[in-house]
């Protein structure tokens, strides 16, 4: 009779985490922060324009810090090479970027192509 | 007893302490400002210095404009295989060629004078019956397209390293014939050491492209030659215009017109800041990559030298990267060349394609082979386009940078005459290669230091100052070479504290060992730490040994000088520097 009783609390026991696992799990998933890879094209842009991309990155930067965002990656990439920054840049660290050569919108298209969370932060 | 034993103890005290007061010693010095407390409480007290600076009063005499600049006689460059002779039954032909492949001093340079001196024992000869016989000038390519552009010479055929000085002869009117497109290939490329390369690629393919990336992001020092005379140094700047012109994707040549766009000049302006040496020569860049691997771990050379640098331990497992046109060493004839030379030359260049010679020629490694299978070598330019890249170069090479240099010139008694006068000519012509708004100034030494032209912007009054004062220098008394230096230095310090991010150099031409003042060892670490890069010329029967150690204090290297090239070397000091 006591054995009975006692597999049946631990049964209860046991959904009821199992219950709440789930629960968590289902709220992590629908409630997560949106993941982001940033896409930064250092092609030639005059400094006071750069200064304003700097700023774009530089609310991306911040919703990250409060976890409203999650930026998997920056990719910085001109005309001749593209090279992912690690660990995540901070703007001062993107505004001391310098600029140079064309744009390349073929790399830019691949680059998008290949994260599809990709967004493009360019010359403003 | 004991009393006498203290007394000679004192005196050998004393005899010490003398003795270091009267060598001069300065104290140690480990950094920039060490070094310029030193040298202002030390050092310069202890120099009497002539003060004949230039009034400007004397100096409106003196014109800045028709500065002639002559190019050298032909004689001055050697000459191998053949030599003119007035026999009927010769046909002589002389080629001018470039140094990497005629030059016979050298193992992996000497190809052309190799399969010349076969050709000529071959004794080969014209329809007429004329024995065919080859000679080979070796001078650098810039200087032969000179030549030839302005008619001092007439050679029966040239071949340069590349194509790029045939389309510069061609727009300055000078019709050429081609007779072969290819006598040799040759790929111009970039030495990338082990260490930049793990550090900044690891184990990926570094293509021209990823190398150029990482140089203008301010990843990676590298080291050039002279765009005016070389061809790997016009080569590369040609490749970096119309890469960053974004020309790759529809394949056209570069133009006038890309060359003011804010992209190429953004690219070209990041590539200068990187730029740690131009070198004259790639022996030289080699030099300063051996000694200093961190602060140089990129240079320009060309596949056959780099076949034996890679035979070297520091080089061993460098990797090249080639860029831009194939150094296929075209061969062109001229309106002048007679139809028996072009005969001759027909049958040299079928001579020299033959298997047997294209042996002779360091293989193609497998990166350029890769390289050239891409199909992505840029197409051949106008001239007039790479005339304005080099002037463009010219003006902008410092990116915005100030370049502050002090000429200090030995006027030793020695100097007198040939010598003296061959450097006066030199500095004259050199001064013309100074870009506007950088710093010269000029001190001779012979006794003592002579301040003669104080370091100053240059603008046209401080050239005729400069000129007046290359004029006034007279050969007298012994070497005080190192009290010059210090002299000199004091001024450029005195610059660099105003200007940190200026670059300096001291200019420094001797004909003789210092024999007065301030000795080497005293005065090392001034220099080391002064931040100031020293460029000696050795120019005579000198202490080589100790010029190295000054030049390799700093990223630099001796040249050697002599009354015959003294003037091309100091214009190309100064074309590259100032």
């Amino acid at each position: 009779m006591q054995k009975s009783l006692n597999r049946t609390l631990m049964t209860i026991i046991g959904t009821g985490w199992l219950v709440f696992l789930i629960s968590g799990l289902i709220i992590v998933k629908v409630f997560a922060a949106s993941e982001i890879t940033l896409l930064i094209d250092r092609s030639y842009c005059p400094p006071n324009q750069w200064q304003k991309m700097v700023e774009t990155y530089r609310d991306f930067y911040i919703q990250n810090q409060e976890k409203k965002i999650k930026i998997t990656s920056v990719i910085v990439f001109s005309d001749l090479a593209e090279e992912t920054l690690t660990p995540l840049p901070t703007p001062e660290e993107i505004s001391r970027i310098n600029t140079y050569g064309k744009t390349n919108p073929n790399r830019q298209k691949e680059l998008q192509k290949k994260s599809s969370s990709g967004k493009i932060l360019s010359c403003e | 007893m004991k009393k006498s034993f203290l007394s000679f103890c004192f005196l050998v005290g004393l005899c010490f302490s003398l003795l270091w007061a009267c060598s001069g010693n300065v104290s140690n010095v480990n950094s920039f400002e060490q070094a310029t407390q030193v040298l202002q409480n030390d050092v310069l007290p202890k120099i009497s210095v002539t003060n004949n600076v230039v009034s400007d009063q004397v100096a409106q005499n003196y014109s800045v404009k028709n500065i002639v600049d002559p190019l050298p006689p032909i004689d001055k460059y050697p000459l191998y295989g053949a030599s003119p002779t007035n026999d009927p039954n010769i046909s002589y032909i002389e080629i001018f060629t470039s140094p990497d492949k005629g030059n016979a001093e050298k193992e992996d340079e000497r190809w052309l004078v190799d399969v010349a001196e076969k050709f000529n024992a071959e004794n080969l000869k014209t329809e007429s019956g004329k024995k065919i016989q080859v000679g080979i000038r070796n001078l650098p390519s810039g200087i032969s397209q000179r030549m030839i552009a302005e008619k001092v010479a007439k050679p029966a055929a040239y071949t340069p390293s590349n194509q790029l000085w045939i389309a510069m002869l061609k727009s300055a009117g000078v019709e050429t014939k081609e007779i072969t497109p290819e006598l040799v290939p040759n790929q111009p490329g970039i030495l990338l050491s082990q260490k930049a390369k793990q550090d900044n690629f690891g184990s990926e393919e570094v293509t021209f492209d990823k190398l150029l990336d990482a140089i203008v992001a301010g990843k990676l020092a590298v080291g050039y030659t002279n765009p005016y005379t070389s061809s790997s140094g016009l080569n590369l700047l040609y490749t970096i215009f119309w890469r960053a012109a974004g020309h790759q994707t529809d394949g056209k040549p570069l133009t006038v017109s890309d060359l003011e766009s804010p992209q190429v000049n953004s690219l070209f302006k990041q590539f200068q800041k990187q730029v740690l040496v131009t070198g004259l020569t790639t022996l030289e860049l080699k030099d300063v990559a051996v000694r200093n691997p961190e602060k140089l771990p990129a240079f320009v050379t060309e596949n056959f030298s780099y076949v034996s640098l890679k035979k070297s331990p520091e080089f061993a497992q460098s990797t090249f990267i080639p860029f831009g046109l194939t150094h296929n060493s075209p061969l062109v004839a001229f309106k002048w060349t007679t139809p028996e030379q072009e005969q001759g030359l027909e049958k040299f260049a079928k001579f020299a394609q033959s298997s047997a010679m294209q042996k002779l020629a360091p293989p193609l490694g497998k990166e350029v082979i890769d390289y050239l299978q891409k199909k992505q070598v840029p197409p051949i330019p106008k001239g007039d386009v790479l005339t304005t890249a080099q002037t463009f170069w010219k003006q902008q090479k410092d990116a915005g940078q100030t370049v502050y240099l002090m000429t200090v010139i030995d006027t030793s008694g020695s100097m007198e005459g040939t010598p003296l006068n061959a450097v006066k000519e030199g500095l004259r012509i050199a001064s013309s290669e100074i870009n506007a708004g950088n710093y010269v100034g000029l001190v001779s030494y012979g006794d003592q230091p002579i301040d003669l032209v104080p370091l100053a912007p240059f603008d046209q009054m401080q050239h005729k100052r400069f000129l007046a004062a290359v004029d006034s220098l007279q050969a007298n008394g012994s070497t005080a070479m190192y009290d010059g230096v210090m002299v000199g230095l004091s001024k450029l310090i005195e610059q660099k504290k105003a200007n940190p991010n200026g670059k300096f150099y001291l200019l420094l031409l001797t004909d003789g060992q210092t024999n007065r003042g301030f000795k080497f060892d005293q005065i090392k670490n001034i220099i080391e730490y002064s931040g100031v890069r020293v460029y000696p010329i050795a120019y005579g029967e000198v202490n080589q040994d100790e010029l190295s150690a000054i030049a390799a204090l700093r990223e630099s290297t001796v040249k050697t000088g002599n009354p015959e090239n003294v003037r091309e070397l100091l214009k190309g000091l100064f074309q590259v520097n100032l």
